[in-house]
């Protein structure tokens, strides 16, 4: 920000002073100054000549305010001359930088006696080579020298340029372009970073979305690359023009990925089901049919028709960034958090991109940061809020899951009370209909076939089946617990198991109240009578003590066996203890299992009274 | 020939009435003067006449069997109350006899059976079993503070009643016994009361004086 203000107040001292075309440029060692604030820029629309003064003569000089050099689409060549001066005595390294990565042909000259001497070259075509990001034209000036400089930019049709040129002191601008470089790592390394998260979050939840971000900040990143002149590095000199290429299926790639991303972000499908169609098949059809014009006839066409093109892309461009601003809009009514989020970081996005249109295709704008351009850091802090957005909605994610199996679990626990509750109803019902109704029915059924047959053997077999129903309704259910209470029903029920299976069964009670509730009562013996099953099932246990205790406020079943314990299988899957879990639970109670392996099974049975 | 002894039967299924009031008319010396169905009727019918002997049945709409003989009405009556269920639970039959029934019956008795019945109870003090009914064990007379209580402590238990004695708390027990201090705790109130103790201090001493440890 410092050096913006410090260059508003260059730009306006400059102004003051009158700008003129040929104003000598002082050398210091920290000099560093736009050209475009020292000379006019002068335009031919022919095609490049053999050069010389004279010729450059010829040339117009464009009245132009921008703060930056703006060639048009149907510029084919301009130049711009300057004159600097060296107080020293000393040779001084100077060094011209264009931000533009993409200048074509750049020549600078010496004027020496009246003739141009080539002192440099730069630009995609200029068969000359960068190490660095930036275009530079190094050159010396001599001691106690003043020199009048041209540099001459040639470039194709078709293709606006747009660039700064600075003419810097070779310590300035090591300084300069240190400090961008590590502005420009910072970019990349927020963006790496957020790749990976993105990567890392989509391996985890699978949801495409996080795979389409990734996807986006890959193209974002190849885009920012290349307009930061990585491409003139990486690429071979004899293809710095694919350079290009890169750049333009970035920027779109990066932009229709973006909304691809944002369709899904925004759960447009939900909201939105047409609107997203509707984005979708605009974005098909611009890849299509635009960018296949461009692409594969685009050298043949004028600059006029390049022009209608344009602006129908950027009509597409507009129609999308509205769609994804409705969606916005649209989502943040059902999630604000996320949604505002979201919006802020398509702020900054749409920020970057409009301005970046402006500045480069019309050369309206310029807004720049330690002399880089806004979009650097736009995409940074659109980056970083993106990624707290996608943050943000993992966790919501996860708390939706969280939120859902916790539904399930209470439907489930639910489910489990009520089963077991209606088995208890049905089993009553069933055990005193055998019990009561059909038992007596036989009964009296046995006397009235007594009083008028004398049959020992049918008699006995009315005995049978009655013993029979009596047994059945028993087992069915413990229906004298409300006639005897609690334990006087445990023990006859572990009286008859501890005859039937040689088990040693120990029952005791220990002040626990006479009356209990029946319901409770029935869940207790349940209870009682689950564990037996299961101790005869798996315990292989030969001793079993059951204690019922009276507390102050509480009541407690304790059960212990001497067996083998039960394994984590078992705790976890065996229904039956999850149905004695459901019936402590609708009592309110607490149960505790201590049933490591070999050291036999204790359940405490813990209900408030 | 002895006189006519009054029954009054209460049962609330016709067909069981039907064929005991059948049989028992047909015994020479009783009589039913009385069918109900349930409490209520049973009542309204003992106003009118106290019957001899009543033969209840403990699975009534209203009120079970248990509870009516626990009713004082009925308990400090004159008469002979013989209990007919399908019950044939030791625990029912204790509490049968505890609550001052004269007899019980199995609803699939033998008319033998219920005449022996009827008989015994005029003639007898003594409790009546029918056919089949379990008889009642004696159990062995427990002292409430004797050893044998307080040797039923389990294993679990004993082992917590070990640790408490080497001085370790709660949490340290639940730590050493792999559960949770909620369990230790439970298992250390029950023993309390199983003991009859409120303290550790005094659980120790108890523990140390009946060489539990």
């Amino acid at each position: 920000m410092k050096i913006t203000w410090f260059k508003v107040f260059i730009f306006f001292f400059t102004f003051y002073f009158g700008v003129c075309s040929g104003q000598t440029i002082e050398h210091t060692p920290s000099l560093q100054i736009n050209l475009k604030e020292v000379g006019g820029l002068y335009i031919s629309q022919e095609k490049p000549t053999p050069l010389s003064l004279d010729a450059l003569k010829e040339y117009q000089l464009v009245d132009d305010a921008r703060s930056f050099f703006y060639l048009d689409f149907d510029a084919r060549q301009a130049y711009i001359n300057f004159e600097v001066s060296n107080p020293y005595k000393e040779d001084q390294d100077m060094v011209l930088v264009f931000s533009y990565p993409f200048v074509e042909n750049v020549k600078l000259f010496q004027v020496d006696q009246n003739k141009l001497e080539l002192l440099g070259r730069a630009g995609i075509f200029s068969g000359e080579r960068t190490d660095t990001r930036s275009w530079t034209v190094p050159f010396t000036l001599e001691p106690k020298k003043s020199s009048t400089y041209f540099l001459v930019i040639e470039k194709g049709p078709g293709k606006p340029v747009a660039t700064d040129i600075t003419l810097f002191s070779k310590e300035k601008y090591n300084r300069v372009s240190m400090l961008q470089n590590s502005l420009i790592g910072f970019y990349f390394g927020i963006t790496a970073l957020s790749i990976l998260f993105a990567l890392f979050i989509f391996g985890l939840t699978r949801y495409s979305v996080f795979l389409l971000y990734g996807f986006y900040l890959v193209a974002l990143g190849i885009y920012l690359g290349a307009y930061f002149g990585f491409t003139n590095i990486f690429l071979s000199p004899s293809k710095l023009n694919d350079g290009r290429t890169i750049y333009v299926i970035a920027i779109e790639s990066s932009l229709l990925i973006f909304v691809l991303f944002a369709q899904q972000l925004l759960q447009a499908k939900k909201y939105l089901p047409k609107l997203k169609i509707a984005v979708e098949v605009v974005i098909i059809l611009a890849l299509l049919i635009f960018r296949g014009v461009t692409h594969f006839i685009g050298g043949s066409i004028e600059g006029s028709q390049f022009a209608y093109i344009q602006k129908a892309w950027y009509l597409t461009i507009l129609f999308l960034i509205f769609a994804v601003l409705i969606q916005v809009i649209v989502y943040i009514r059902h999630n604000p958090r996320i949604g505002s989020l979201f919006a802020l970081s398509y702020l900054f996005m749409i920020f970057g991109a409009v301005f970046m249109v402006l500045h480069q295709s019309i050369g309206l704008l310029k807004i720049t940061f330690f002399g880089l351009s806004h979009i650097l850091f736009a995409a940074t802090i659109e980056i970083i809020l993106l990624s707290i957005t996608i943050a943000f909605i993992v966790g919501k994610i996860y708390k939706d899951r969280n939120m859902l199996s916790n539904t399930l679990l209470v439907q489930q626990q639910k489910f489990l009370n009520a089963f077991v509750q209606g088995q208890e109803e049905e089993r009553k019902r069933l055990g005193s209909e055998l019990h009561d109704n059909v038992g007596s029915r036989v009964s009296g059924l046995k006397r009235l076939f007594r009083a008028k047959h004398q049959d020992e053997v049918l008699e006995k077999e009315f005995d049978v089946i009655c013993n029979e129903i009596r047994n059945m309704a028993h087992a069915i259910t413990p229906a004298e617990i409300a006639m005897v209470g609690l334990p006087a029903t445990l023990e006859d029920f572990l009286e008859e198991v501890e005859g039937a299976q040689g088990l040693k069964i120990n029952f005791n009670t220990f002040q626990f109240p006479e009356k209990i509730d029946e319901t409770i009562g029935t869940h207790l013996f349940r209870i009682v009578q689950e564990l037996i099953q299961n101790v005869m099932k798996h315990a292989n246990a030969n001793l079993v003590n059951v204690q019922l205790f009276g507390h102050e406020n509480s009541i407690t079943l304790s059960f212990e066996d001497n067996g083998g314990g039960i394994d984590e299988k078992q705790k976890s899957k065996g229904f039956g203890l999850r149905s004695i879990k459901s019936r402590v639970a609708q009592m309110n109670g607490q149960f505790l299992l201590d049933a490591d392996k070999g050291k036999g099974t204790s359940v405490l049975v813990i209900i408030p009274t | 020939m002895s006189q006519l002894k009054n029954v009054i039967l209460c049962e609330d299924h016709q067909i069981v009435t039907d064929g005991l009031k059948f049989l028992i008319n047909s015994f020479s010396n009783f009589n039913v003067v009385a069918t109900v169905s349930n409490y209520e009727q049973l009542r309204a019918a003992l106003n009118d006449n106290i019957p001899d002997i009543l033969i209840l049945d403990l699975n009534l709409p209203d009120k079970n069997g248990i509870e009516i003989l626990s009713d004082p009405s009925i308990k400090n009556a004159p008469f002979k109350v013989i209990v007919l269920t399908m019950y044939n639970k030791r625990s029912i039959i204790k509490k049968v006899v505890e609550l001052g029934a004269s007899g019980f019956l199995l609803k699939n008795c033998s008319s033998n059976d219920l005449h022996e019945a009827l008989n015994h109870v005029t003639g007898s003090n003594e409790f009546y079993f029918g056919e089949g009914v379990k008889k009642l064990i004696t159990a062995p007379p427990l002292t409430p503070d004797g050893f044998y209580k307080k040797l039923l402590l389990t294993s679990r238990e004993l082992e917590i009643v070990k640790h408490l004695c080497e001085g370790k708390k709660v949490p340290d027990i639940a730590d050493v016994m792999f559960i949770s201090p909620f369990t230790v705790e439970t298992h250390k109130k029950n023993i309390y009361k199983k003991l009859g103790v409120h303290s550790t201090a005094k659980l120790v001493s108890f523990a140390h004086e009946n060489h539990l440890v």
